[in-house]
């Protein structure tokens, strides 16, 4: 019988699912996800996580307390380091230092591997076979399952994880009649945007207070030849953020803009004020808005806000 | 050139004769007040830590008084620290000062002996020799300053009145900061000793030692910790925090000693991989190794909403669980109030009080094992 390997849906899965379940099952091992955030999930992440951790930190314990008595062997990403360009880039302190906080947490867990990418040291390929040597192949196919994974990995986008329908990227917008419908960006973690409970259907719920959500694709394959150095930072996914944030302010038929994140996410405090005085000096006529979520944000104070910001540019724009 | 820098500590007692020599002018603002925080409350992002917003008020300041270069140290890892210097100056040239940042980091070295050598006009040599004297002078008066606030420490749990200690402390610092010379500055360090030991003592022959750990800013600046190690020793604590200005001020080896560097990356390796920031893995370290010298306890402060902060807390909890030492993690921000923490402080000691009579141990409280360099 295959061994199971557990994988948490949350935080850098939204980015790397396809590339390590594939190479988990190049490697013959058994991948189980955990289910979607639900209830539950916040409030026993909640419960163990120190007061002062972001939402989607609390979610993924929640996500590591299901995973628990499911699986053999649980898969904890450390993203420490990544190179593009000659420049390095660093995960954000929470990444960096989720393995040993998850196990200095929970003390019932099973066995856990990590999957170190530190690009200071190693190339992505040496994290990797570390990873499969952790796991006990010590035989050459974890190179034909990298190779394969990689290329699965082209084919993925956050929103597989989650049950969302929608259509957010660049070509719907030419398919759009745009003067109908009101284009507004939104710019945020995939983690906390296609997490449906996470975000309390943040997308969905501009979609009904009658606007459209674009979201960057945040691919981030041309980071540091298109952002300006002094908007820069030395987070890898924030300057994805800011990159996309830049992509959407120059577009003119998205009127509005939407920063989401969660409450306590540290980046998020320079992210958000970096891309506010982005929007300030190219386009200062664009309105911004920031919601900030954390297990305690009601649906009907979201609603209100949301509709209230749709309304707001549907009046800018008429005059 | 008029150099102002960020308040931190009793940093500015050593740093601004540094410059002077150097050939610069320098700003010394006034010390941080709650004025000072909430004009860095209004003009920083909201959630961002505390000790950016100090910094950023206490700029201002510099910059109302003339400055015309801010010099500032900035980190280049994941920790917010890195995004300081360029966040506040996009912050302060939005209101329209003008001035130019020297941002002390590694991969800016030749930027900054360039500035160095324009300050001398262009020579090398005048450079080379007034460095080794701002240098020489420097580490006369931080290492006088460090002995001083030792000896401080070690007096004010045993002193009957801790306003004499405080005011001992207090006309020190001024003679360090008037002194002009290595010799006058050694002859002051070595009397040191024999000043604090003439203050009354009140009798006692213990008292509970405790190691302050935590993201250094907070640690060495008074305003922010509401002047933790003095309200500990005046309810009758030894307190040895971990870092101090004179150790910080050195390059990161240096300042905890290449020795302890490695002890600490040694014993919290259990624990924790990489150093994230905000001094985590220092605060891990210094836990364990103050379990194993039988300290009594240790309290970890922290700006809210610092990232390494908040992550290292799990791991210190179950370190001190396994090496059974009581933790008590306090995080400050502008609206933390002060008697709320005089009152969680108050409650730790008297648990480690009572800790200390329920199971005796053998150790000396004449504070033995607090050596500094």
């Amino acid at each position: 019988m295959k061994r199971r390997i557990g994988v948490c849906r949350a935080l850098d899965t939204f980015r790397y699912f396809t590339l390590w379940k594939t190479f988990l099952q190049g490697i013959g091992y058994e991948v189980v996800l955990s289910g979607p955030t639900n209830r539950n999930t916040i409030e026993t992440g909640s419960r163990i996580a120190p007061a002062e951790l972001c939402l989607p930190t609390k979610v993924f314990l929640g996500h590591v307390i299901e995973l628990a008595k499911k699986v053999d062997v649980l898969c904890i990403p450390r993203i420490v380091c990544r190179r593009t360009a000659k420049d390095l880039f660093f995960g954000c302190p929470k990444s960096l230092a989720l393995p040993d906080m998850t196990r200095a947490l929970i003390p019932t867990l099973p066995s856990t591997v990590e999957l170190i990418i530190d690009e200071r040291k190693s190339s992505e390929a040496g994290s990797f076979h570390r990873l499969a040597q952790d796991l006990g192949v010590n035989s050459g196919i974890w190179r034909d399952a990298l190779q394969n994974a990689r290329i699965a990995n082209k084919e993925f986008l956050p929103e597989n994880l989650s049950d969302y329908s929608f259509r957010s990227r660049k070509e719907s917008i030419q398919e759009t009649d745009s003067e109908n419908s009101l284009l507004i960006g939104v710019v945020g973690h995939p983690y906390l945007l296609y997490d449906r409970e996470l975000s309390l259907d943040l997308l969905d719920k501009l979609c009904k207070a009658g606007a459209k959500a674009i979201v960057p694709d945040g691919k981030g394959n041309s980071l540091v030849q298109k952002v300006p150095k002094e908007l820069l930072t030395n987070w890898i996914f924030e300057t994805e953020l800011i990159e996309g944030a830049m992509g959407l302010v120059e577009q003119k038929q998205i009127k509005g803009l939407l920063l989401a994140s969660s409450f306590a996410c540290g980046t998020s405090a320079v992210t958000n004020e970096v891309i506010r005085r982005l929007v300030k000096q190219r386009r200062p006529s664009m309105p911004v808005l920031t919601i900030l979520l954390d297990e305690h944000t009601a649906e009907a104070g979201l609603m209100t806000r949301l509709e209230s910001f749709v309304d707001l540019i549907r009046l800018r724009t008429k005059q | 050139m008029k150099i102002g820098f960020p308040y931190m500590g009793n940093i500015h007692i050593s740093l601004a004769p540094m410059m002077r020599i150097l050939g610069a002018e320098v700003v010394v603002p006034p010390p941080p007040n709650r004025e000072v925080l909430e004009l860095g409350v209004r003009l920083a992002p909201e959630a961002m830590c505390i000790p950016f917003k100090l910094t950023l008020g206490n700029m201002v300041r510099s910059l109302d008084m003339g400055a015309d270069t801010l010099v500032y140290t900035t980190g280049s890892w994941s920790c917010r620290y890195g995004y300081y210097g360029r966040l506040q100056a996009q912050i302060l040239k939005d209101l329209g000062f003008k001035f130019r940042l020297l941002e002390l980091r590694h991969d800016h070295l030749p930027a900054i002996v360039h500035e160095g050598i324009r300050l001398n006009s262009g020579s090398w040599t005048r450079t080379i020799v007034r460095a080794g004297r701002a240098f020489r002078i420097g580490w006369h008066k931080s290492y006088a300053v460090e002995k001083a606030e030792f000896y401080f420490r070690q007096t004010m749990p045993f002193a009957t009145d801790s306003r004499n200690c405080r005011r001992l402390l207090k006309d020190i610092l001024i003679e360090i900061e008037q002194a002009q010379s290595p010799t006058e500055l050694t002859s002051i360090r070595k009397g040191l000793k024999k000043r604090f030991a003439e203050v009354p003592r009140n009798g006692t022959d213990w008292a509970p030692c405790v190691k302050l750990v935590g993201e250094s800013f907070c640690t060495i600046e008074p305003f922010i910790n509401f002047d933790i190690i003095r309200r500990l020793g005046e309810i009758g604590v030894l307190v040895d925090p971990f870092l101090t200005a004179h150790r910080w001020l050195g390059f990161h080896g240096f300042r905890i000693g290449g020795d302890e560097l490695k002890r600490v990356k040694a014993v919290s390796s259990r624990y924790w991989r990489d150093c994230v920031g905000g001094e985590d893995q220092n605060s891990l370290g210094h836990l364990i190794i103050a379990a194993q010298k039988g300290y009594d306890g240790v309290i970890h402060i922290h700006p809210f909403g610092c990232m390494p902060g908040t992550v290292v807390q799990p791991a210190l909890a179950k370190a001190s669980r396994d090496f059974d030492i009581p933790y008590l993690s306090l995080s400050l921000d502008e609206h933390t109030s002060e008697t709320g923490l005089l009152t969680r402080i108050e409650a730790f000691v008297s648990l480690l009080k009572r800790r200390r009579t329920h199971r005796p141990k053998k150790i000396d409280t004449q504070g033995y094992y607090f050596t500094i360099a």
